[in-house]
This record gives structure tokens, sequence and C-alpha cells, in this order.
């Protein structure tokens, strides 16, 4: 064998190994990472600098993260999360196509009954950032930033 | 240009132009008129250079020298320099002399500038509806810039890496928003749910 054919050989082989290692990680399910942010009207503009990017403010100036959640995006399992107003926030994994994540983002009724009202079909890159928001809460309302991890 | 014209050379051709020009002067321009005198093929040349046969005869009228060419007729001169070489070369010049046509040189400039005129202002036409597509090609990534504004949207485009389908069971309370981030260049999805007066 050839020097030239050796060396081929690593190349090819290396490559194998670099494309597998991928697959492998593939197979894990993806998650979501979800900031609650209380987002309240103020007189003078305050973002937790815990937020990092800040999400639109739509009228609320002050924003102030209550806590980060990270949820397991199983494919066709909802992940919920109660969130500080009692009501109950849910994921649904639905698809995965071309490195894209469709989830259906629903919430639970505001006057605490059973179930969820699905809010929107939602197709994010990964890593994207999406803002779920409008969640009536101590004079606020509580907005989710969320962003899924592959 | 004539055959004839050949005869001169390319000295005597650039001083008849400056001539024709009007760009001689003194001794230069009497000399000139000089050689229009007794040179039917510089006469001749004039001319059909600059189509003003009646402006060369005028400029000779002030020249002493020029008495020849007050009357000048290129037909005349060209038939008596015809009959000054005689023989075959007669013949052959007499042959080449006569079927010339004479055409007024300043009717084809006309008719050429006129062309030239239409064939600019088709340029400029062209011109001008091609900057007026390109423009309105260029004007709707403008367009598509985030505006401050809040545009309610039902169905949105994928420009920040997010789509956004409303499920219709929501209800009108569900609004999407496309917004410019306030802390970097990238547009914001807001899926809102307007709860005001809820809990």
């Amino acid at each position: 064998m050839s020097r030239r054919s050796l060396i081929l050989g690593a190349l090819v082989a290396g490559a194998a190994l670099v494309g597998h290692t991928p697959e492998a990680n593939a197979d894990a399910p993806p998650k979501a990472e979800v900031m609650v942010i209380h987002a309240t009207k103020c007189d003078k503009k305050s973002v937790d600098p815990q937020i990092g990017e800040t999400p639109p403010a739509l009228g609320y100036d002050c924003l102030k993260l209550v806590e980060k959640k990270t949820l397991p995006l199983a494919l066709n399992q909802a992940s919920t999360a109660p969130l500080p107003n009692g009501r109950t926030f849910q994921l649904l994994h639905t698809a995965k196509v071309a490195n894209r994540f469709k989830v259906t983002a629903s919430i639970s009724p505001a006057d605490g009954s059973a179930g969820f009202t699905k809010l929107a079909d939602i197709t994010a890159d990964a890593n994207k950032p999406f803002n779920v928001g409008g969640f009536s809460y101590q004079g606020g309302v509580l907005v989710l930033t969320v962003r899924i991890l592959p | 240009m004539s055959a004839r014209s050949s005869s001169l050379s390319s000295e005597q051709m650039l001083e008849l132009m400056a001539y024709v020009d009007g760009e001689l002067e003194g001794a230069d321009r009497t000399k000139v008129e000089g050689w229009l005198a007794s040179n039917v093929d510089a006469a001749r040349f004039v001319d059909e250079l600059a189509g003003l046969g009646d402006l060369v005869t005028l400029g000779h009228q002030a020249s002493a020298d020029a008495k020849a060419v007050v009357s000048f007729d290129i037909a005349d001169a060209v038939m008596a320099a015809v009959e000054k070489e005689g023989g075959k070369a007669k013949t052959e010049e007499a042959a080449k002399a006569a079927p010339a046509p004479v055409i007024s040189l300043e009717a084809r400039r006309q008719k050429n500038l006129k062309v030239g005129g239409a064939v600019a202002a088709a340029l400029a036409l062209a011109a001008s509806v091609f900057v007026m597509v390109r423009n309105k090609e260029e004007e709707v990534p403008m367009a598509r810039v985030p505006v401050p504004a809040v545009q309610p949207s039902a169905v949105a485009s994928a420009e920040p890496g997010v789509d956004v389908d409303l499920v219709e069971t929501a209800g009108d309370s569900v609004r999407v928003f496309y917004l410019a981030s306030e802390s970097s260049p990238t547009t914001s999805v807001v899926v809102w749910v307007d709860e005001s007066g809820g809990k």
C-alpha cells in the first residue's frame, strides 16, 4: 500500500469518526430553556442584567427575571412549567424538520380550570429565542423567553 | 472623401481641416488660401470636408490671389484638370471624376445628427427605465426592515429564524408581534396574550 493510500485512508476514517459524533448527540432529546420574566410598567426603565438579550417590552419598561427553567422536549410529549401566577405553561415538541423544531405552546386557563389553551404552533431554529407573554401577574405581566437547545 | 484628395499630403490635409474649422490666421491662412487657389484637390477636399462650398468661396473673396476660386465650380475644376493630364491618365481620371456623385455633406450631417439624436434619446429612455425598475426592486427589502410600530400578524415570516402560526382556537386575544430587539439587531417574535382585566 502506498503512502498516499495510507494518508487517504486515515483522512476518510477521521471524517467518518467526526461525522459519527453528532449523530450520537442527535439521539438526545432537545431542551427548552425558559426564562420567566415579570414585566411591569414603570417610570424609570430597568432591565435585570440576568435576562441578557432584552425581549420586546411592549410598553412594560421594567423587566425582572423571576426564574429560569429547562424543559425536556421529547417528541410528542408535553413538558410543563408552573408559573408564579398559578398557571402552567406547556410546550409540546411535535416535529423536527431540517434542524428546525416545531413546538406547540399552550397555557392553562386563568380561572384555574383543567386543561390547556393552545396559543400557537412555533417553528424555531435552534438557539433562536421567541417570546410568549401577556399573562397577568402582580400589576404587570409574565413574559416567557424560550430558546430551544438541540 | 474623393480619391483625388489622396494627392494631398497628410500635413496639407490637417491644415485644410484647421482652415475649415476657422483655426488658421495670418500667414497660415494665407498659405492655405493659396493652395485653394492653385490646387483643385485642395479646394475639392475643403469643399467635401466642410460641405460648405459657399463659405469657402466667401473666404477666398478676401484674398487677392483667390480670383480663380471666387466663381469656383467643382465640376469645371475637375474637367480642367482632366484636360491638362491628357492621354491614358486623362481617361482614367475622367472616369474617376465623372461618376463621383456630389453629395451635400451638410445634409448628410443633419441626417446623421437626427439619427444620432434618436439613438441617444432611446438610450436615455432605456437607462431611465432601468433605473426606475432597479429602484423599485431595491425598495422591497427596505420595506421588510422591522419598524418600531407594532404589526400584528397571524402568520409571520421566518426572518428571525422563528415561524409562528396562531392556533385558531386561541381566540382574538392572541397576537403575534415581530419587533426590533432593543439589545440586538435581530427581530424578536412575541406571541402575546392580551389579558388586560384578567387575573
